[in-house]
């Protein structure tokens, strides 16, 4: 099963949700396989990897040695695959060698060869290059919070078949969010993941001591969310 | 020992309800049971948008 996700805008807590679903999944015993396509490389720093550690899958391309040999297997079940380098640091170096992440990646018999249950990508937003990955993946999930700038942005993005939109950080105290929330019920229905996260410190402290909430604080309201959402994961992929 | 067994029949006991709990959920999830909008949730709808008018510009131009 192949999952994309991405953020309908910068901020969204994307990343972090990225990091809870893969160890939601790897607690429930699926093998998981994660790959982080953002520049900014904050996705292994959830997976305690030392921010001094420059290996990843872009690091591996550019310096020739091939993305295989820098995964991290953080768990029995789950590997992680980071952007590499250090992250916005390095970003000056992307762009004068830039790496075909979108092609590496799009190759099915490459993923399939991995083996593993589920492919997550933390995919960065409005990336054009990564949009044939999205399309092509088993489930594409955009996570959005649930307030005006993300309502206008949403009325522009092309959902397909596959796209689910997650809502995350939910104030449920907020009347504006719930009015938001009501009118994406009514406009968007099947594409409206039946769930939302709720907002939640625990996610921003567990990232702190670098694990995922899932993981260090799991009787926190956003990790039990997570697991709700890791259920409705394994509903879609139909093993239930 | 009584007070081990009865700690073993709690730990039974919440492991049956999360159990249901996790059925309940498999079954709402297949059935959509969460996309249903209800009359009364259109009219509040209706009067958020009265109250926001972002909300409601967005609404009358998508209908364009």
């Amino acid at each position: 099963m192949q999952v994309t996700v991405c953020g309908l805008r910068g901020g969204v807590g994307t990343t972090s949700i990225v990091a809870m679903l893969a160890d939601a999944l790897s607690l429930m015993g699926e093998s998981v396989l994660l790959i982080d396509l953002n520049p900014s490389d904050l996705l292994r720093l959830h997976f305690n990897i030392p921010y001094a550690d420059i290996n990843g899958w872009a690091f591996g391309e550019a310096e020739g040695s091939g993305w295989q040999q820098h995964s991290y297997q953080v768990k029995d079940n789950l590997c992680v695959l980071p952007y590499g380098r250090h992250g916005l640091a390095t970003l000056s170096a992307d762009i004068a060698m830039p790496i075909n992440g979108a092609a590496l990646w799009s190759h099915q018999h490459l993923l399939a060869a991995t083996g593993y249950a589920w492919v997550i990508f933390d995919v960065p937003s409005h990336t054009p290059q990564y949009a044939s990955l999205c399309e092509s993946s088993d489930l594409n999930i955009v996570v959005a919070h649930a307030d005006m700038a993300s309502h206008i942005l949403l009325g522009q993005y092309p959902l397909a078949e596959k796209t689910k939109v997650l809502v995350n950080q939910l104030n449920v105290q907020q009347r504006l969010s719930d009015a938001v929330l009501l009118d994406w019920n009514i406009r968007y229905g099947k594409h409206l993941v039946p769930l939302s996260v709720r907002q939640d410190l625990h996610i921003q402290d567990a990232f702190a001591h670098k694990m995922p909430a899932t993981t260090y604080f799991p009787n926190a309201s956003a990790a039990s969310d997570m697991v709700s959402f890791a259920t409705w994961c394994l509903v879609q992929r139909g093993v239930l | 020992m009584p007070h081990s067994t009865d700690v073993n029949a709690t730990d039974a006991a919440s492991s049956v309800m999360l159990s249901d709990d996790i059925e309940s959920l498999k079954k709402e999830l297949n059935t959509g049971a969460f996309n249903y909008i209800d009359i009364a949730s259109v009219e509040t709808w209706k009067k958020y948008l009265e109250e926001w008018p972002l909300l409601a510009e967005w609404d009358a131009w998508s209908k364009t």
